[in-house]
This record gives C-alpha cells, structure tokens and sequence, in this order.
C-alpha cells in the first residue's frame, strides 16, 4: 500500500464506502416522480453547499495560524486560496435553477434546512477549528469526486419536461469538475501527509458520505 | 481481528462477499479509528453496504453517477 499515492489512497477509501450514496443518486435520477421531487433536492442540495465555501474560509484561516510549525499549512492554505474564488457564489445557482421553477430565492433562504445538512456542514466545522483543517479535503474529495455528466442531466432535463436551465448548477459543475478533482489529487500528492492526516480525511470521507447519503435519500423518500 | 472480519462482524461486510484483491488491500490499509468510524455510520447506511458496493451478487459495478450535490 506504501506506493500508492495520496490522492489514490483517499480515493479508494471513498471508492469502497460510497455503495449507498450511488443507489441513492440512481434512485433519484431515475424516479417516476422525478419532476416533482426535483426542486426539494435543490433545496437540499443548496442547504448543503451554501457551507462549501464558509468551510473552505474557516480551514485557510487555521492554516494562516498553523504556517510556523505544521508542514502542510502552506500547501492547504495555497489550495484553499485558489478554490474560493473558484467556488464563490455556485450556492447561487442552485437558487437560480430554483427560481426557474418558480421558488422565490428569498422564500428558500427562510426555509430551515434538513438536519442532515446541518449535521454534515456542522462535522466539518467540528474538524477543521478542533482537530485539523486536512479533514476538509476528504469531504472535498467527496463532493467533487463524481462530476456530473453533462449529457445524462440535458436529457434527464427533457425527460421530465423541465427547462434545462433549471439544471444550470450541474451542468455548469459538469464543465467545471474535472479540473478541480484533478486540483485537489495534486494538491493532495504535494503534501507530506502523515498517517494521521490520512485518517482524519479518512473519517470525514467517510462521514461525508454517510450524511450526503441521508440528506438525499430524504428528499426521495 | 482483521479489519475484514471486524467489518463482517459488524455487519458492514457480507459474510460472503467477494472482495477483491484490491478492497482487502484497501480496508487491511484503514486505519482503527477509520474502521470504528465506518462502524459508527452503518446506523445511516443500509446493510451490507460494502457487500454491495464489492457485488457479491453482481459482475463489476457501474461506473458511479454523479448524486449531483456538487461543492
């Protein structure tokens, strides 16, 4: 195991372990009531990533304070500080697509989110200001893992007889992702990560993608 | 205790399942805190989730589809 890279190990952990967050993805995207389930995922899935980047803030800020005596802070923070411009303001899409369907941005934002999102944004906050920003990067491995495909979205968008602009969030993402999988596997191998720091992205992986599993599976239930 | 036969144990693992070279490496290269964390979820998780993902019962799964929860 010792010749595997970092980003490779990483990668096969959440390869063993995300078994039910497809199931649940191939149940959404393939149920009969896709249309009307639609704009609630939306709502779970803005509740989700409207943490993306205050999460993101709140790691570059901890590895400012780490600079001086921890061999990784200036490599995650690089990272961090590249990223966030990247991802600032994809929450918004998601209410754009929202607002295609007639959901008002303003009435989704009083809407309280599922616990589940809390759970999840409120974890990766836990990790990154009491034990180690480096957990952040295995939800990000989560996250941006799987891009979504393009094609299979435009004619998901046909099918149920929904504007394909309401589903500009993963089609842009669908652009979007590769790179930035690709920029986090290099910034992962760069890094002298510890056994330590595999474990504690291990576990956030890992309870990354138990939580995304449930904030889905709710809004298909 | 192996991590293999702990996951089985705990019911994350089938005890049939086929595993692959590739998965025994990969949950023998966990770490103990990995594997109590993926005992702790399995409350979340439906049952045998590893079996299935590993298809005890199926050729090699299909490539993932993206659930669309994108950062």
């Amino acid at each position: 195991m010792s010749e595997l890279s970092h980003s490779r190990r990483l990668r096969n952990k959440i390869r063993l372990v995300r078994g039910p967050l497809d199931e649940v993805a191939e149940q959404l995207w393939t149920h009969p009531r896709l249309r009307d389930i639609y704009p609630e995922f939306l709502f779970r899935n803005h509740s989700v990533i409207r943490s993306s980047v205050p999460l993101m803030k709140a790691a570059a800020e901890r590895c400012e304070k780490m600079l001086d005596n921890d061999p990784i802070a200036e490599g995650m923070l690089a990272y961090f500080q590249k990223h966030i411009p990247e991802e600032t303001g994809h929450d918004e899409w998601v209410l754009d697509d929202l607002e295609v369907l007639g959901y008002r941005r303003e009435d989704v934002l009083k809407r309280v989110p599922p616990l589940s999102a809390a759970e999840l944004a409120g974890s990766q906050y836990y990790w990154i200001k009491h034990v180690h920003p480096v957990a952040l990067l295995g939800f990000i491995a989560v996250l941006e893992g799987t891009p979504p495909d393009v094609q299979f979205f435009e004619q998901t968008a046909d099918r149920i007889g929904l504007p394909r602009r309401a589903f500009s969030n993963l089609l842009l993402h669908g652009k979007l992702d590769p790179q930035h999988r690709d920029d986090l596997d290099h910034t992962l191998d760069a890094l002298p990560l510890t056994e330590r720091h595999h474990t504690l992205m291990g576990v956030s992986a890992i309870q990354t993608v138990a939580l995304l599993t449930r904030v889905a599976s709710e809004a298909v239930q | 205790m192996s991590h293999v036969d702990k996951l089985k144990q705990a019911g994350l693992i089938h005890h049939q399942a086929n595993l692959s070279q590739q998965d025994h490496d990969t949950i023998n290269s966990l770490s103990d805190h990995e594997v109590d964390a993926l005992i702790s979820v399995k409350k979340k998780l439906p049952a045998d989730f590893i079996k299935k993902h590993a298809g005890v019962d199926s050729p090699e799964p299909s490539a993932s589809r993206s659930l669309g929860i994108v950062f």
